[in-house]
């Protein structure tokens, strides 16, 4: 009949949702990282996430060298926190073994450790501003500023990205002469740098109507799922492992810890700029207070026996609590040795963060939560 | 790493400012204090663990609203998942385990009281079989599904880089074939190869019979038959012919002596590499240790009659022990030259040449001697 | 000069002239296009951009071009055959037919219509279809989700581009680009018209599905949406049509707005000036095009939608209707200015807030359907 236009009811079109791969091999997904999007038009009505293609046994093959062989293992976990990991790990380590680095070696690893914060959150600054759709030029600005750090990370260790520079007892070697006036450099680089990014990313109009308000979290969801480090601060809880368990020398140091207060992408983006600031004030107070010295405890063994026992430490990494769940039994080898990586729980709620939002905001999402696979997949 | 290790030295602490609040909370549960660097740990009983951790979670007193870390341990003679926590609010950590014994491992989950958990007792799952009783979806989710092992327990092999490991697989894989013999079996090649015999002679049958029945113009339905006929008469040749051919091959003897040789080596090998480990010794003391005792059991077999049943098997392994003793003389005599080299402050290539040397110097000693 | 008479005198001649022209010009402008994109990017990039081939990279285009042309052009087992393989003719072809229409100096055209702005206005659309050929006929999600995003986009912002040119069509009084520059000879539209000028670069950009409106190919969702199966010189073709597309864009926008060859010099440069006036103009336009792409963040398909229906739209009828009253009431020009004006304030003021708003939490239209099992 002509008229059967006029009553759709009962011809209504019979739609499915499809599924849609987003990964592993995505430009959006950071890694080898996989999610099963199941999209009504642009908007997702369910999530899959799929990890474990960057599974490499990094719990097991520590059991099998000996205390000082780890470290390694560390740098490959959080590539893009390497210091980070590698004092949590020897902070076990001394911890378990009863031993204790010198003042020196302990303000060196401050110092770098809060700088290779500094680089991860660059390059999260990068990454997240391609994942909103910048041609590139955030990557470009932040890695400017990273490619520094970078060079000077390669002065002191010689290597770009795997350190393997930490020790129990103290550190590897001693740093370079001109360290301190090298580190000085860096870090004026980075607060001139920081402004351009802060302009490009934070102050720009698409930016703050894609950013705010989304995939916002609560508090009390945030604590349940057990997400930490900025995505935790952004919804304005004030906790950091390095003030409220100080570990090393934290406590000595004056700084802030920056809170958002929707947790929302935008206040994650936005306490992560804040935390290089307040980085770059621990580098500067850590420069001028650090002293001359040993760099190596003395009587450090050629063969590290840890009395038998177990710790849980933990650091604040660039992602959130970075833990080590370290058991010995006596020997030169470590008995178990489990990684609580932050990306790993941080992920683990993101089904929850994106249900119901349009495709390209879980892309944003997913970026806001600056994954590293190597630490999720361990 | 299998087989190694003891559970840490259980010392029984006394029972923290946490433990007191927890005993106070739970006036029933059985709390076991073990006091670590960093936490107060308590290990319960299985049956108490949801009402602890309810309780840990709700508390006024705990309010532990943070579930840090879900790790499993393998202690060989029995499992244990500990769980680390902590209180935002009060500002307080502590650790909480609970055992179970292998043949049962099943733990409640948790998942219900802390999100957090969720993930984190997937993976224990996956990586120790581990099952979390009321999980609301135990996939695995690092490996494939399916997997069929557990890596993360020690009885998961890792590869051993040690030079005897591979001794030890063909060993094994010898004695399975051995075993196989010895049962009385028709070795599994043979059998195989005369599968594909028949098969192929039944090939040619039905190609023979298919064509001449296309030559006499037969209907497609008459060919069927004919070739059914030709498949029938080579079966009945095949059963005919069978019980003549069918005869147990002779055990080897000889085969037997070595793989019981390989198997005792193998036993020794782990047996002193046990000691060795209890008694705190490092990596390069444990394999001298096992290379001796290796070199004492080639002696012993030697020394044995030669009735026994491994004539052709034991001077390998004596010419081996030999070899090996000879590696460790040159290994230390280039470690000798080098750090004298070093001392006097010779140049790379003239330690080089040095060693060299040294070297050639103990090869013609050993063909002199 | 025995030339040019008797190309002047036979129009079949003359008209292959003029074509032979445009055929040539319009590859070539691709390829330094190509080229000048990635060297401006470079430099908003605080990175130099293509340095290897030829001095400061001029003839990276070139190899480009070589490259693609000489690529294998893969079509994916399971796509629509027909579909997908001439996609990219239907996104190519009208574009290079709407180019034929549009005049660059007073001497440099190929056919001067009487209709020339309708006729660029009908034959563009047509490119739509290209896109959702692509999408469809790809077989891949990534490009059905692309495809039908370019249709809800481009289609979109057809209205919001189309009304703005009916302003200045409707203050010329005429459909004829020719005639529309030579009105331009002391004030260029734009003065007379802003709000039309920001609406025609607003839906300008979106139509060129460029950022911050690259929704449609973006890169961190879909993938390059309805290209990504595409290769070789197929995916040449939609570049092509891409530079050309800006290329049209921006030569329409510096005749109607900008005053074209005319202003503000009258014309009277011979027709080298006129076409050096004429490039300085039309790179204006390019030059922002690549400034915004290295600037901007993408929006979100239904931030973009909301902007053109909502926004852009209702402002293209508002200047349609002070270009009403202002004619008919034959009001003085300078009226006209500053009510016009005023809308673009009001307009950019509006996005401005929109883009500012104070977290609006909105909850998620779906809440977690339980799955059970798993999908795979």
């Amino acid at each position: 009949m002509a008229t059967d236009f006029l009553r759709p009811a009962e011809h209504e079109l019979e739609t499915v949702d499809i599924n849609i791969n987003v990964g592993p091999q995505h430009p959006a997904t950071h890694g080898v990282f996989r999610m099963v999007l199941t999209v009504d038009g642009e908007l997702v009505t369910d999530l899959d996430p799929v990890i474990g293609y960057m599974h490499r046994g990094n719990e097991k093959l520590p059991e099998n060298c000996d205390y000082r062989q780890v470290i390694g293992y560390h740098d490959r976990t959080d590539y893009l926190g390497q210091f980070n990991t590698e004092h949590c790990y020897v902070e076990a380590v001394e911890r378990l073994g009863g031993l204790t680095a010198p003042e020196r070696a302990e303000y060196i690893r401050v110092i770098l450790a809060e700088l290779n914060r500094i680089a991860s959150h660059l390059m999260f600054m990068g990454a997240f501003g391609t994942d909103i759709g910048l041609s590139g030029t955030s990557f470009m600005y932040a890695f400017r500023d990273r490619e520094t750090i970078q060079d000077f990370f390669e002065e002191i260790t010689g290597e770009r990205m795997m350190y393997n520079y930490f020790r129990p007892g103290g550190v590897a070697w001693d740093v370079p002469d001109d360290f301190k006036e090298r580190c000085r450099q860096v870090v004026a680089a980075i607060k001139r740098g920081l402004d351009d990014l802060d302009g490009l990313l934070t102050k720009n109009e698409v930016v703050l109507a894609r950013c705010r308000g989304l995939g916002p979290v609560s508090r009390e969801d945030a604590i349940n799922w057990g997400i930490t480090g900025p995505m935790l601060r952004a919804t304005g809880f004030q906790h950091d492992i390095r003030k409220a368990e100080p570990y090393s020398i934290y406590d000595r140091f004056d700084f802030d810890v920056p809170v958002g207060s929707h947790g929302d992408v935008y206040d994650r983006l936005t306490v992560r700029f804040e935390e290089i600031r307040q980085s770059v004030r621990i580098v500067e107070q850590a420069l001028e207070q650090m002293p001359e010295g040993p760099f190596m405890a003395e009587g450090m063994k050629r063969i590290l026996r840890v009395p038998p026992g177990e710790i849980y430490m933990r650091v604040e990494g660039p992602r959130g609590e970075y833990g080590i769940y370290l058991v010995s039994t006596g020997t030169d080898r470590p008995y178990r040795h489990k990684v609580r990586g932050a990306s790993f729980c941080n992920l683990s709620a993101l089904r929850a963060m994106s249900v119901g939002h349009y495709v390209a905001d879980v892309i944003t999402i997913l970026g806001s939560i600056d994954i590293v696979l190597c630490e999720v997949d361990r | 790493m299998t087989g190694e290790g003891s559970p840490p030295a259980a010392v029984a602490a006394p029972p923290g400012p946490l433990a007191t609040l927890f005993q106070q909370a739970l006036p029933g549960a059985q709390f076991e204090i073990v006091q670590t660097p960093l936490d107060e740990t308590i290990v319960v009983q299985r049956d108490d663990l949801v009402r602890v951790m309810e309780t840990a979670c709700n508390h006024e007193s705990l309010r532990f609203d943070f579930l840090r870390c879900l790790s499993g341990v393998d202690y060989i003679t029995h499992m244990e998942v500990a769980y680390h926590l902590h209180s935002y609010s009060l500002q307080q950590s502590v650790g909480i385990k609970v055992r179970c014994p292998n043949d049962d491992l099943h733990v409640p989950t948790i998942s219900h009281i802390w999100q957090a958990a969720n993930w984190h007792e997937r993976e224990t799952h996956e990586m120790f079989g581990i099952v979390f009783d009321g999980h609301p979806d135990l996939r695995p989710l690092l490996t494939e599904e399916g997997l069929g092992y557990y890596p993360l327990r020690k009885s998961h092999p890792l590869a051993e880089i040690e030079e005897w490991q591979e001794d030890y697989v063909e060993a094994i894989a010898r004695a399975k074939v051995s075993a196989q013999g010895a049962a009385g079996a028709a070795p599994a090649v043979d059998e195989k190869a005369a599968k594909i015999a028949l098969a192929q002679k039944k090939a040619a049958a039905i190609t023979k019979a298919r064509d001449a029945a296309r030559a006499k113009g037969l209907s497609p339905e008459d060919e069927k038959a004919a070739v059914q006929a030709a498949i029938k008469a080579v079966d009945e040749e095949e059963a005919a012919a069978a019980p003549a051919a069918a005869a147990p091959p002779p055990p080897v003897d000889e085969r037997a002596a070595k793989i019981a040789l390989a198997q005792k080596k193998a036993a020794l090998i782990t047996k002193t590499r046990n000691e060795a480990r209890a008694r705190g010794l490092s990596p390069e003391d444990e394999r001298l240790a096992v290379a001796e005792a290796l070199k004492k059991l080639a002696e012993e077999d030697a020394a044995a009659p030669p009735a026994a049943p491994a004539p052709a098997a034991a001077p390998p392994v004596q010419d081996r022990a030999a070899k090996i003793a000879l590696a460790q003389k040159k290994a230390a005599l280039i470690t000798k030259t080098r750090n004298e080299a070093r001392a006097r402050g010779l140049s790379p290539e003239d330690e080089r040449q040095v060693v060299a040397e040294a070297l050639k110097k103990l090869a013609e000693e050993e063909t002199g001697g | 000069m025995f030339l040019a008479n008797l190309v002047s005198s036979n129009p079949w001649l003359e008209s292959l002239v003029r074509l032979g022209v445009v055929g040539v010009l319009l590859p070539l402008s691709v390829i330094i296009l190509s080229w000048l994109e990635r060297k401006v990017l470079g430099r908003l990039q605080v990175r130099l951009g293509p340095m290897r081939v030829g001095p400061y990279g001029v003839l990276q285009g070139v190899a480009d071009t070589v490259k693609l042309l000489t690529k294998e052009d893969l079509r994916p087992q399971t796509a629509d055959r027909w579909t997908f393989e001439l996609a990219p003719f239907v996104i190519v072809v009208p574009v290079i037919m709407a180019i034929v229409a549009l005049p660059f100096t007073a001497d440099l055209f190929v056919r001067n219509l009487a209709l020339g702005l309708f006729y660029i206005i009908a034959v563009t659309s047509l490119s739509i279809v290209g896109f959702v050929m692509a999408g469809w006929g790809s077989d891949n999600k990534y490009a059905l989700l692309g495809g039908v995003r370019a249709g809800a986009q481009l289609i979109s912002y057809e209205i919001p581009l189309v009304m703005a040119i009916v302003a200045v069509a409707m203050l010329g009084q005429t459909l004829n680009l020719n005639a529309i520059v030579a009105l331009q000879d002391d004030t260029p539209f734009i003065a007379y018209q802003p709000l039309a000028f920001l609406l025609f670069t607003i839906a300008g950009l979106a139509e060129l599905y460029r950022q911050p409106f690259d929704i449609p190919v973006a890169e961190s969702e879909v993938v390059g949406g309805p290209f990504v199966e595409y290769s070789g010189i197929r995916w040449s073709m939609f570049q092509m049509g891409e530079f050309v597309s800006m290329v049209l864009i921006s030569i329409l926008g510096s005749l109607i707005f900008l005053g074209g060859w005319i202003w503000p010099f009258n014309g009277d440069i011979g027709p080298l000036g006129q076409a050096a006036l004429m490039s300085v103009k039309t790179f204006a336009f390019i030059l922002f095009f690549m400034w915004m792409r290295g600037s901007m963040p993408r929006l979100r398909i239904d931030q973009m939608m909301s902007l053109c229906w909502q926004l852009l739209l209702p402002f293209a009828f508002l200047q349609i209707i002070i270009n009403g009253l202002v004619l008919v009431y034959d009001w003085p020009d300078w009226t006209l200015s500053v009510l016009s004006g005023a809308g673009a304030l009001a307009a950019v003021y509006l996005i401005y807030r929109a883009a500012r708003q104070q977290g609006v939490t909105y909850e998620p239209a779906v809440t977690g359907r339980q799955r059970v099992g798993s999908v795979l």
